[in-house]
């Protein structure tokens, strides 16, 4: 255990007494006892690895506790095997300095010590609170379309993914004519976000898989999900605006949209 | 000397025997009355439950008991607020719909409510997709919920258990918080020295939700000086997970809290009512037999003691008929008597003592009233019926010899 303070205290010092100084493709300081009131590093050290295409893995820790050096000494060696792909920025949750950025994802009330994993365009593509191995780590790299599902979900939108077989926003026929229409009403356009993923980018076959679609399957495929991330429906190329609209309206109409509510059933009484 | 008369005279003769008579005819009725009373507002409270909370889990503190989350939820254990990010990332499914609660008494205008603070869902359903990419391959449907497209109407709070949105400064309030403190949307409160707005009146439930004041949980836990915890967790979940083992899921993932079905609750409810209903039984069973005895006794000693008063009567004209009427009329009036008083006794216990055993709200049942005189005259009546035929049945010239 002093050991493991004594590389801490070490590591602060060469880390020019910032919590969060994940240099580009180096690792950042480990949690510290002492708290560092600075402008949010931690922020600047996430955007660093974004712009750089790299994920930042964020650990958030409370107090130096034993839970906490066993959660360290544990992510530390697994993240230093992805440091080509991620940097990593620790957090004490109670710094001023980070109020923003523990506010911004929500995790003042979280289970500690948490890392959550941030793909360069912003999305949280895992959060893990046990484990923190090199499991979890690999598990936290999702592809680019996937990335971009769960951004648009994460900032509470509509996500049609568009399976086609190449993917070309300037082909006429890539995008179902019912899901063009759809983005294009006035109610729904903001809050609607089309992801075109092509049927044979290998890169993709992990998230056909998941959605349960075969790549041979004809396309258009239309996949609609919605936060956090639940899939309300698959359309063809045929499918209508207004027949997208009626799915979206069965999926708000109850927690279980087909299945029974009420006593007995899925959830309360509609 | 009308009958009328004579009956009146013959109850108040021995009043020691009346009185014991009277009171084992009285105890057993307001026994029956007040428990029949309980357990059918107990199991209308049940039923309106789970009617309105449909197929849900709860995650409450290792400690808590039934009786607990039907006050209100207001137990002094908490569980971690944490919990509930804890479960938004795990990666079961169908724990979308999560509605944790704290919940501390308030008093307004001298009246008592509930104060609770819930968390609307924007501010953890995003960590559901901390569970990685997998959630993309839930089945269809299971656990979505979508309400972000339109205005909400947090109206539905009542029914949904679960909000979108709520600010710091917004209230929701139940029904007869309302009525009783003359709110309406868009009103403003002061609670415990802070001002909220009222975004809505909930519609009326039934249930202890219509006393309710709710409030973010955040503000709620700043106002409690309780610190980031919380007193229970609802789960809105989907029927065919919970079939499917989620409660030994969620169990395994929060070991330090107790997590059931409201099902499994209302199961013990209802056995507890059941439970009720044989005790009822029982006491029938008891006043079958202890007060019918007593009736008989002091009737038997009665025609025995006033044997040369009933050959007088005899004597002077009375036939048979009169005498047995004189002692049904005596009983019927006991009965009638210990049935009102058994009923207004037995309604005043449940109506004060309901709410304190079973925690729910009694009302007076007038409907009870006629089966409780029913009962007991029909008690006294066959009590009283052998000894009153033995009366009429003396032969007046042996009474005199006798005496």
């Amino acid at each position: 255990m002093r050991l493991l303070y004594l590389v801490i205290a070490t590591t602060l010092l060469t880390a020019t007494t910032t919590m969060a100084t994940a240099q580009n493709g180096g690792m950042s300081a480990p949690p510290a006892a002492q708290p560092v009131a600075t402008a949010s590093a931690a922020q600047a050290a996430i955007d660093r690895a974004a712009s750089t295409g790299k994920y930042t893995f964020v650990f958030f820790w409370k107090e130096k506790n034993d839970q906490t050096d066993k959660a360290w000494s544990a992510f530390q060696p697994a993240a230093a095997t992805f440091a080509k792909s991620a940097d990593v920025v620790s957090i004490q949750i109670t710094d001023p300095a980070e109020k923003q950025i523990v506010d911004r994802y929500g995790v003042s009330r979280a289970p500690m010590p948490l890392v959550l994993a941030v793909a360069p365009c912003g999305a949280i593509t895992k959060g893990f609170n046990k484990g923190f191995g090199e499991k979890e780590i690999r598990e936290s790299f999702v592809s680019r379309c996937t990335e971009r599902c769960m951004k648009a979900l994460q900032s509470r939108k509509l996500v049609f993914i568009c399976v086609v077989d190449q993917a070309d926003p300037q082909a006429q026929t890539t995008i179902p004519q019912g899901v063009e229409d759809f983005k294009a009403d006035a109610k729904y356009n903001r809050a609607t976000e089309i992801v075109l993923v092509s049927a044979s980018d290998k890169d993709e076959a992990k998230l056909l898989q998941k959605m349960r679609i075969d790549p041979r399957t004809p396309k258009p495929v239309a996949v609609f999900l919605a936060p956090p991330g639940a899939m309300i429906g698959k359309f063809d190329g045929r499918a209508t605006k207004e027949q997208i609209i009626a799915k979206l309206a069965s999926a708000q109409s109850g927690c279980c949209p087909g299945g029974k509510c009420g006593p007995g059933g899925c959830g309360p009484k509609q | 000397m009308r009958l009328r008369t004579l009956v009146l005279r013959e109850i108040f003769e021995r009043k020691s025997q009346l009185l014991t008579s009277f009171l084992a005819i009285l105890l057993g009725i307001t026994v029956i009355v007040s428990i029949k009373n309980i357990s059918y507002y107990s199991e209308l409270a049940v039923a309106r439950e789970m009617d309105s909370l449909g197929a849900n889990v709860l995650v409450l503190p290792k400690s808590a008991t039934l009786q607990n989350y039907y006050a209100a939820d207001m137990q002094d254990e908490t569980i971690p607020e944490e919990y509930v990010t804890t479960l938004a990332m795990s990666d079961l499914e169908g724990l979308d719909n999560l509605s944790p609660k704290l919940s501390m008494p308030v008093e307004l205008s001298g009246k008592s409510f509930t104060l609770t603070g819930i968390l609307p869902k924007n501010e953890f359903q995003a960590k559901a997709a901390w569970g990685g990419a997998g959630i993309f391959s839930r089945p269809v449907g299971c656990g979505a919920s979508v309400g972000m497209m339109d205005s909400e109407d947090k109206k539905t709070l009542a029914r949904k258990r679960v909000i979108d949105t709520l600010t710091d400064s917004e209230v929701l309030v139940g029904a007869d918080v309302a009525a009783a403190l003359g709110l309406k949307d868009a009103d403003s409160i002061d609670v415990l020295g802070k001002k909220f707005t009222v975004t809505a009146v909930l519609p009326e439930t039934g249930t202890v939700d219509d006393s309710r004041i709710f409030a973010h949980l955040h503000t709620v836990q700043d106002m409690a000086g309780k610190g980031p915890v919380i007193n229970a967790i609802e789960i809105i979940g989907c029927c065919q997970e919970i079939s499917k083992g989620l409660v030994a899921k969620v169990n395994s993932l929060l070991p330090d809290a107790k997590v059931v079905t409201v099902a499994q609750i209302a199961s013990a409810q209802i056995r507890i009512n059941k439970m009720m209903k044989n005790l009822s039984l029982m006491f029938l069973v008891i006043i079958v037999f202890v007060g019918g005895a007593s009736i008989a006794n002091y009737f038997y000693a009665n025609v025995f003691e006033r044997r040369r008063e009933i050959g007088t009567l005899m004597a002077l004209g009375a036939n048979s008929g009169l005498v047995l009427r004189i002692f049904l009329l005596k009983a019927l009036i006991l009965g009638v008597a210990g049935g009102i008083g058994g009923y207004v006794i037995g309604t005043i216990l449940a109506v004060v003592l309901g709410p304190k055993l079973a925690g729910v709200i009694v009302l007076p049942m007038p409907l009870l009233a006629l089966p409780a005189v029913g009962v007991s005259v029909t008690l006294a009546l066959v009590a009283s019926y052998f000894p009153a035929r033995r009366a009429a049945g003396l032969d007046p010239c042996a009474t005199f010899q006798e005496v």
